[in-house]
């Protein structure tokens, strides 16, 4: 595998120059497993070269400066968060099949909603409202019986709360700490389900009973909804325990944990590969990896010397983030590509620029939604960062 | 969230208003300056404004019921002291005079020790603890040295403090220069709270709860480690400390640790801050909930919270809804409020800038 992926790694960095940005060597995660370390599928799809518009449509386009950088999708509906007139924050809504005269702001949503999930025939959010952040839900599809699960939380740049199983999850970012709330009022108690070695890189992720995430270095796991103490994970063939005198130092020899996702089966990690052993950073080669649920090896998805920013996974078809087409070297922009699991290099394709920090990319049974970005222009200037610009779709990858 | 340097541009454009004016209290009325206790009749119970202005108050030491206290006035600055009834018509100039440095401080430790009071200079021009017994001085002495954290009285008319390189530092009383009593480099993180007690110096960072003999002969002994730690206080046989935010804990320790883990004296504190033991009672902040102020500066609304040692076995609410500046707390910030035996006195924040002195008689 790492002579493959050096070779590849070595046509990438010429590709990129050529801005190029090549999907890298991705596996085909097929059944039958690759053993760790290995990659069962040498092929590597050059999807660089495919054009968006085969694979995606417009569905509203957005003005500049408008987008919050959220989106969801429940029903009928589309539902994004947008600057008005007055560069006040609101929540909007649109016929998905029909977005664009069909836009409506949603009367009973006040605040700076910087976060939306659907779940159940909620949408759940995280809000900040006259200066004070809460995390609640409204009912779904109009947005009404506002629900305020947890109240007056300090102020913090990231509430990205996980509504799931009757509770949402969520840390504060001025504390090492992961939290859980029963909805729909908590009663003003949370309750803290563990802990984590870093600030910025809590990735709260479910799949039935287990709740997932991650600190960039560890991947925590707590069984019974939060209930059970979490375990400490390292990002190793089976995803197995650390050994606790890597709880109070680094761990030069792990991979780094990026991205995390799930479905009913797996667990997914974009990591960052240290093959030196030596502390890694972003400029290790990048990997995307699951691990079943229920205990077992590892199998690796992609292998590349891009750096893949987020992963996520919706029932077989996994997206991820990699570097933008437009400028590979470009810190603020990125490339939103899927494929399928099973036949991931058969199967990739780009969807287009987005911003390296998305997480408005949402599914219903037919198609992906996310929300496309270009280059902001600045006094004239255009510039490195890009904004939100439309929503697009593209319908899902069927299995193979 | 507003930083240092903003709030400093703040300070450089405020007008000097008058100080020691009109001052009739009437609560969070808009008289400003220094005010006496209200007539007889008027409830002991209920709190009761020292000062307010916009020219802030960036430190103070409570003695029983005698307030010390530094006030700016822009590039000039008083150290005053008074009866805490008597603040406007007896109040006592210890000092009068420049900043040492410049721009004034946003708030500082007033630590006072056995008849000395020391605050930190450290703001962009001559660094250092300055000094000035509590009968008044010509001019502060001023000692160099960069401050860590941990400042804090011994008891004895000196202070001890830990500098940027680590070392433990202690000045005596009326000395023209500190100490270098150990180089704890390594040994320790960035201490804030401090406390001494006997052989001890007791102190706090953000995750630890540590000891150090005052003469420096051993490194530091850990006591405790824990999550975001906020303050610090000493007991004879025991130091309490507030963790956590969101499920806020007051935390027990034995003096010689518990680094299995402290006892819980209350829990789903949100955001506790500033432990401090007084008698028999522990005394701590919650930030409560917050606000946006119209500079769009974040406010805590915090409570004043208190319960009777040992077993802290129910929680009081000694004052409500302190507007405090927001979440963020200063490095080597003074503590928002003091306890004697006689009062409980405490911060709040004045219209954006300035400060609210305020009391409550125990």
């Amino acid at each position: 595998m790492s002579i493959l992926r050096r070779i590849m790694g070595a046509e990438l960095s010429v590709t990129l120059a050529l801005v190029s940005g090549c999907g890298g060597n991705v596996n085909l995660g097929d059944k039958s497993s690759p053993a760790p370390g290995t990659v069962a599928d040498g092929g590597a799809a050059n999807v660089a070269e495919v054009p968006n518009a085969a694979h995606s449509e417009p569905v509203a386009k957005l003005a500049e400066s408008f987008s919050i950088g959220t989106l969801a999708v429940a029903g009928e509906y589309l539902y994004f968060g947008g600057l008005d007139s007055k560069q006040a924050a609101a929540l909007y809504r649109c016929n998905k099949n029909d977005c664009d005269p069909t836009r409506e702001r949603l009367p009973n949503v006040s605040g700076f909603v910087s976060s939306l999930q659907t779940f159940g025939q909620r949408l759940g959010v995280a809000n900040l409202e006259r200066g004070v952040y809460w995390l609640g839900s409204y009912a779904l599809p109009d947005a009404t019986d506002k629900q305020i699960a947890l109240g007056d939380l300090p102020p913090s740049s990231s509430y990205a709360p996980l509504f799931h199983g009757g509770f949402v999850y969520f840390s504060v970012d001025l504390e090492y700490g992961a939290y859980r709330c029963a909805l729909p009022d908590c009663s003003n108690t949370p309750k803290r389900i563990g802990s984590t070695r870093s600030l910025s890189f809590v990735n709260f992720r479910a799949a039935g009973e287990l709740v997932f995430w991650t600190d960039g270095q560890f991947i925590y796991r707590a069984g019974a909804y939060g209930d059970e103490p979490p375990r400490t994970l390292v990002a190793d063939a089976t995803l197995s325990e650390a050994p606790p005198q890597s709880m109070t130092s680094e761990m030069p020899t792990s991979d780094g944990v990026v991205s995390l996702a799930t479905d009913d089966v797996w667990l997914y990690a974009a990591v960052t590969h240290s093959e030196t052993g030596k502390a890694c950073d972003s400029f290790c080669p990048h990997r995307v990896e699951r691990w079943p649920l229920a205990g077992g090896s590892r199998e690796i998805l992609i292998d590349t010397e891009e750096m893949i920013r987020k992963v996520f996974v919706f029932d077989g078809e996994l997206a991820w983030l990699g570097p933008s087409l437009r400028d590979p070297q470009n810190l603020d922009a990125a490339r939103l590509s899927t494929c399928r699991v099973e036949a991931c290099a058969a199967t990739t394709r780009n969807l287009g620029e987005v911003r390296p920090d998305l997480n408005a990319l949402v599914a219903d049974d037919t198609d992906l939604y996310w929300l496309e970005a270009e280059p902001a222009v600045s006094q004239g200037l255009q510039s490195n960062w890009v904004m939100d610009r439309q929503i697009r779709r593209a319908q899902r990858l069927p299995p193979p | 969230m507003l930083n240092g340097h903003e709030i400093s541009i703040f300070f450089g454009a405020l007008v000097a208003l008058g100080c020691g004016g009109n001052a009739v209290d009437l609560g969070h009325g808009e008289n400003r300056g220094w005010a006496d206790a209200p007539a007889a009749g008027s409830s002991a119970t209920a709190p009761q404004t020292i000062y307010q202005s916009e020219e802030a108050i960036v430190g103070f030491a409570l003695d029983d019921d005698t307030l010390y206290a530094l006030v700016t006035h822009g590039e000039t600055f008083e150290l005053v002291s008074c009866r805490l009834e008597r603040c406007r018509s007896e109040r006592t100039i210890l000092f009068s005079g420049s900043w040492l440095d410049q721009p004034s401080p946003l708030s500082t430790p007033l630590v006072l020790s056995g008849g000395w009071l020391y605050w930190i200079v450290g703001n962009g021009g001559r660094d250092g603890i300055a000094a000035c017994p509590t009968t008044g001085c010509g001019q502060p002495s001023l000692v160099p040295t960069l401050v860590r954290g941990g400042v804090t009285g011994d008891g004895e008319g000196g202070a001890y403090w830990f500098d940027r390189e680590g070392a433990l530092m202690r000045i005596a009383a009326n000395s023209p220069a500190a100490e270098r009593v150990r180089d704890c480099a390594g040994e320790i993180g960035e201490p804030s709270s401090g406390v001494a007690r006997g052989d001890y110096l007791y102190f706090s960072d953000v995750s630890s709860v540590r000891r150090i003999r005052k003469d420096g002969t051993r490194a530091p002994e850990l006591l405790a480690t824990d999550d975001m730690i906020f303050g610090l206080g000493l007991a004879a046989d025991a130091v309490y400390y507030a963790s956590q935010v969101l499920t806020g804990r007051i935390v027990q320790c034995p003096v010689d640790g518990c680094t299995t883990g402290g006892r819980t004296l209350a829990a789903n504190q949100r955001w506790p801050e500033g432990v401090q033991i007084n008698g028999t009672e522990a005394f701590w902040l919650n930030n409560q909930r917050f606000s946006q102020a119209p500079t769009n500066a974040t406010l805590s609304h915090a409570t004043l919270r208190s319960c009777a040692l040992p077993d802290c076995a129910a929680v009081n609410d000694r004052v409500s809804d302190l507007l405090l500046d927001g979440v963020i707390r200063y490095e080597n910030a003074g503590p928002k409020f003091a306890v004697s035996s006689r009062a409980i006195v405490w911060l709040e924040q004045f219209h954006g800038i300035g400060t609210s002195l305020r009391r409550l008689t125990r």
